[in-house]
């Protein structure tokens, strides 16, 4: 029942901000990012149990920690990197919005930098 | 070796299983792209490292990424601390600079015949350099305190050479039409004197040469 929760939510967050832009725009921004910090919070309480799942998962299966670590990583970033930009685009900046995605795909590159220079490290090593 | 294989195509199915829920899980943007091609290398890595630890036990993955990524962060740190620096070597010299201004306006106010007086100061700023912070140039713009009442109402008078009419050859009354020039050229003692004391007394202070020294009165 938690999707009609935030259903409920984000329907009731576009009504206000909807009635209130005409008058206090300001407002209604705040509205949006309040709302979209809300949603986020509830559907972050829920990731935790999915991350739990995979990490039991790979545990069992025993595969390497480390990938999964970074895989972790990067879909944190990429949330928060999404969020902010979200933000920023409701609000009229795109230009910036577009400047938090570079920031976040930068970031998750230097997260992957170890992960290529490993695969090339096993490349060379499979060569005879 | 069967063992090996089941372990191994273990390993890959459940890789490949969690990239998939990573995938559905991870917000439909531009970063997704990204995403999808970090995912496909460790896959890579998945499939082709049993294959290495076959042939070569002593590599250890998880050590070569450690290390990869220890010398990121030294890289990153070692960028930081440069900019610091710098940012603290400019800091320095502007206080320096600003210290040393007040110090020099302070001391000409201080001079007999000073009302007032602005200066500038011109130092080594390549903070990389040994002489970093040795000051090159100093110039101070004096006002004149009037001397006394009712002396300011009083014309100079220009100092006049004798002339020697009795010069014949042609270079000698060029030279002597120089002379008369130079002559003429009025330079007031006061301001000679001041100038003099104000370099002389910043020369004493600071040990800075003269020559670096440039004084104008107004």
């Amino acid at each position: 029942m938690d999707i009609l929760q935030i259903v409920c939510i984000g329907i009731v967050a576009v009504v206000l901000s909807v009635t209130i832009k005409q008058q206090k725009p300001e407002i209604a921004l705040q509205v949006s990012i309040a709302t979209g910090l809300l949603i986020f919070i509830l559907i972050v309480v829920k990731l935790t149990s999915v991350i739990e799942f995979i990490k039991t998962f790979s545990r069992k299966a025993d595969i390497d920690a480390a990938y999964i670590g970074i895989l972790l990583k990067i879909v944190g970033i990429a949330y928060i990197a999404e969020f902010g930009a979200e933000v920023c685009k409701d609000a009229g900046e795109s230009s910036i919005a577009s400047k938090i995605e570079l920031a976040g795909k930068v970031t998750i590159v230097i997260l992957a930098v170890p992960i290529i220079s490993s695969l090339l490290d096993l490349v060379v090593k499979l060569m005879p | 070796m069967l063992e090996f294989m089941r372990h191994w195509i273990i390993n890959i199915v459940t890789i490949s299983i969690i990239l998939i829920l990573f995938e559905i899980v991870v917000p439909s943007g531009k970063i997704k792209k990204i995403i999808t091609l970090v995912s496909g290398f460790i896959l890579l890595i998945a499939v082709v490292n049993p294959l290495i630890k076959l042939k070569d036990k002593s590599f250890d993955l998880n050590e070569a990424m450690l290390s990869d990524s220890y010398y990121i962060d030294r890289k990153e740190v070692e960028t930081g601390s440069r900019l610091l620096e710098e940012t603290q070597a400019r800091q320095i010299s502007t206080v320096y600079k600003r210290k040393l201004t007040t110090r020099i306006e302070e001391e000409t106010n201080r001079l007999e015949g000073v009302n007032g007086s602005k200066a500038l100061v011109v130092i080594n700023e390549d903070f990389k350099s040994e002489k970093f912070g040795e000051i090159t140039k100093i110039s101070v713009e004096i006002k004149k305190a009037k001397s006394r009442a009712g002396a300011s109402k009083i014309e100079p008078v220009a100092t006049v050479e004798r002339i020697d009419i009795k010069a014949q050859s042609g270079d000698k009354e060029e030279k002597g039409k120089d002379k008369d020039k130079d002559n003429l050229k009025f330079v007031d003692p006061e301001d000679k004197r001041l100038t003099e004391l104000v370099k002389q007394n910043l020369n004493k202070s600071l040990e800075i040469s003269k020559d670096n020294i440039e004084v104008t009165i107004t």
